[in-house]
């Protein structure tokens, strides 16, 4: 019988902690859970002529979702996502690490100056890049100046531009969670591993990667997940192959107003990154503890 | 000779009468002001206020937002679109807070059936009747209930014509291979899914507001085939890849193409020969506004003509009142430009957007994005 049993102070303190987390409940529930259940109803029903939901029970959403369209788009956004996450942890792996290894007093200085450009807005700062790269920006202006090149050469809509405009965009994302991860490690471990006689490229091999795993993954993480969802980029700096799901996603939505068959595209979108982000995870919750 | 003290004695005295005489300028000022307040109150006992605007962005000339609010004392806050299917889901979605809302054509009549507009009281918009005859009863409210025009101009082919050296008449410049190659990847269509299909459309002889599949998929064959000579789609950079040279051949609005026309000499516009979309702009009342007094006094004063001509004047683009060009509101070169006032033979070949229902948005979407994707 529990009913007569004495709480212990502590666990009154436990349950007063618990209040605290109503903000976060409460937020994460109308905000986050709410519109989840309306998505997943949308995706279920049917439209009138004139845009208007009815909630009449269909599967046809779905069925016509499995287009080549699709399958194309899909492609193209995770290559996308992949490539973009993989050259931020590139370049954002030996940034995080210069900055973890840093005296004190330089690394806030230098973490700053990673996380100004967020400062701007993000329409901005891609902006920015079109002023720089176009055919008349500075790029060509610099090198016609110095002789360089003679006709201007068009460095923007392609491929290349939209990886540096997702590159520029969501490197903070990933040299975060490193510098992280790199400043906690305990620099007495490359002292031991060295003085066990590993060289600097074994103990970084064997000591610091492992340690600074979980920096890399979350940061992956946090550079991949938005970077599915990304269309601004690929719009403002892409060419005619740019076409993301974002952008097939907006079009549903806003341009046909179908939001029904929007709907059952997002929910789709939803279960495969999330089926990609555990098949991610558990490949590497062997050697990290991340608790997904 | 003054002493230091009689100098600060009489600026002291110079100050506080200057203070003074301030002071009493500054309340005859302010009561003179709010005794004109309190006329126009008078005059115009209904109005509200403010009054919440939701337009295109740079849609109205600097300068007559401010001569409204001074002439009525009712308060504007404007808020901006760059697109229309934007500014629809939001006013779809309810809650805006927006009364006055300028919209395109075929937006009007989406949402009609939607019951997102209320009827326009047109005892309170005198000004009505300066609507040219052509603009009355329009295809998207057909009994001229909840819409009256603001402006109105066409798309068509906005050119370089340092690098298109070429005489070209219309579509076929984007539509003939052997055209369009000689510009290849310096080309880039407004990222309008119902004004690519309209171009491609109207090329092949067909109405723009054509919703049989086989034509449909005619059209998109054509487009498909001249892909990989564009640039790109874009909706907001048009204006800025003429002006920058990026693109020497562009499918866009006239406005935009007019607006980089002013920043760079070589840009030139043209109405395609087989016609092509004529749009309008509208004002429409939501249901849900507020100021509704405010609404209409607005919407008259944007439809007298002096009005009308400022913004012409200043957005390059027609408008549908009365005797704006005859009467020399519009400026002259304006009212000459053949691709801002067509002559006869080719407004008949323009057509205005027909509202889709969603079905018919969806038969063109899917084969738009098998052109995207």
């Amino acid at each position: 019988m529990n009913e007569g049993k004495q709480l212990s102070s502590n666990e009154h303190k436990n349950i007063k902690a618990y209040y605290l987390l109503i903000p976060t409940v409460a937020f994460e529930f109308i905000f986050f859970i709410v519109p989840l259940v309306i998505v997943f109803i949308y995706s279920f029903s049917q439209t009138d002529p004139f845009g208007r939901i009815r909630f009449e029970f269909t599967l046809s959403n779905y069925f016509r979702v499995f287009t080549p369209e699709f399958t194309r788009t899909m492609f193209r956004t995770f290559s996308l996502a992949t490539i973009s996450t993989i050259l931020c942890l590139i370049v954002g792996y030996p940034l995080a690490y210069y900055i973890g290894y840093k005296e004190k007093k330089y690394q806030s200085l230098l973490l700053m100056l990673v996380i100004i450009p967020f400062w701007l807005s993000f329409v901005t700062r891609t902006y920015s890049m079109i002023s720089i790269f176009s055919s008349n920006g500075i790029l060509n202006q610099v090198l016609a100046f110095f002789g360089l090149i003679k006709d201007r050469p068009q460095w923007l809509y392609n491929w290349y531009s939209v990886v540096a405009g997702m590159i520029y965009n969501y490197l903070p994302m990933a040299v975060l969670p490193i510098y992280a991860s790199v400043e906690k490690l305990d620099k007495a471990y490359l002292e031991a591993a060295q003085s066990l006689g590993a060289n600097k490229f074994v103990t970084f091999l064997k000591v610091t990667l492992p340690l600074t795993l979980p920096g890399v993954v979350a940061g992956s993480i946090l550079v991949f997940i938005p970077s599915v969802g990304e269309f601004l980029i690929p719009e403002l700096l892409g060419g005619v192959d740019w076409y993301m799901m974002g952008n097939y996603l907006w079009m549903t939505f806003l341009t046909i107003g179908n939001y029904p068959f929007g709907a059952a595209l997002s929910i789709v979108l939803i279960v495969i990154v999330l089926l990609f982000i555990a098949i991610y995870s558990k490949y590497f919750a062997k050697e990290v503890e991340l608790g997904f | 000779m003054p002493n230091r003290r009689d100098f600060l004695k009489f600026g002291g005295f110079f100050g506080l009468g200057a203070l003074a005489g301030g002071g009493i300028a500054y309340y005859l000022l302010q009561s003179e002001i709010s005794r004109l307040n309190e006329a126009l109150k008078e005059t115009y006992p209904n109005l509200e206020p403010e009054l919440n605007v939701y337009n295109w962005y740079d849609y109205v000339a600097p300068g007559v937002f401010e001569d409204f609010t001074s002439e009525f004392n009712v308060k504007i806050n404007p808020s901006y679109y760059g697109n229309p299917d934007e500014m629809f889901a939001k006013v779809m979605a309810g809650g805006s807070g927006y009364d006055v809302v300028i919209a395109s054509d075929y937006k009007v009549g989406e949402m009609i059936p939607l019951n997102l507009l209320q009827r326009l009281d047109f005892e309170k918009i005198p000004n009505f009747i300066n609507i040219s005859e052509e603009f009355v009863n329009p295809l998207y409210d057909p009994r001229q209930e909840y819409s009256l025009p603001y402006m109105w101009g066409t798309t068509g082919i906005g050119y370089n014509k340092d690098v298109v050296t070429e005489e070209f008449e219309g579509f076929e410049l984007l539509f003939e291979e052997k055209k369009i190659s000689k510009y290849s990847k310096k080309v880039v269509l407004v990222d309008e899914m119902r004004e690519v299909f309209a171009a491609a459309l109207k090329y092949l002889g067909y109405s723009l507001n054509e919703t049989k599949e086989e034509r449909l998929i005619e059209a998109k064959n054509l487009i498909m085939k001249i892909k990989p000579h564009i640039l790109k789609f874009s909706a907001e950079q048009v204006k800025e890849l003429l002006i920058s040279g990026d693109v020497a051949i562009a499918l866009g609005y006239s406005t935009d193409v007019y607006l980089a026309a002013a920043q760079n000499e070589s840009i030139q516009y043209k109405i395609a020969k087989e016609g092509g979309t004529m749009w309008v702009d509208n004002f429409v009342l939501l249901n849900e506004a507020k100021n509704v007094n405010s609404a209409h006094k607005f919407i008259d004063y944007m439809l007298r003509p002096s009005v009308c001509a400022i913004n012409s004047n200043y957005l390059f683009i027609a408008n549908p009142c009365f005797e704006t060009v005859e009467r020399g509101y519009v400026s002259a070169e304006l009212a000459e430009d053949q691709n801002i006032y067509p002559p006869e033979e080719i407004l008949q070949k323009m057509e205005i957007f027909k509202p889709f229902t969603v079905e018919e948005k969806d038969r063109m979407g899917q084969l738009w994005v098998e052109i995207k994707a």
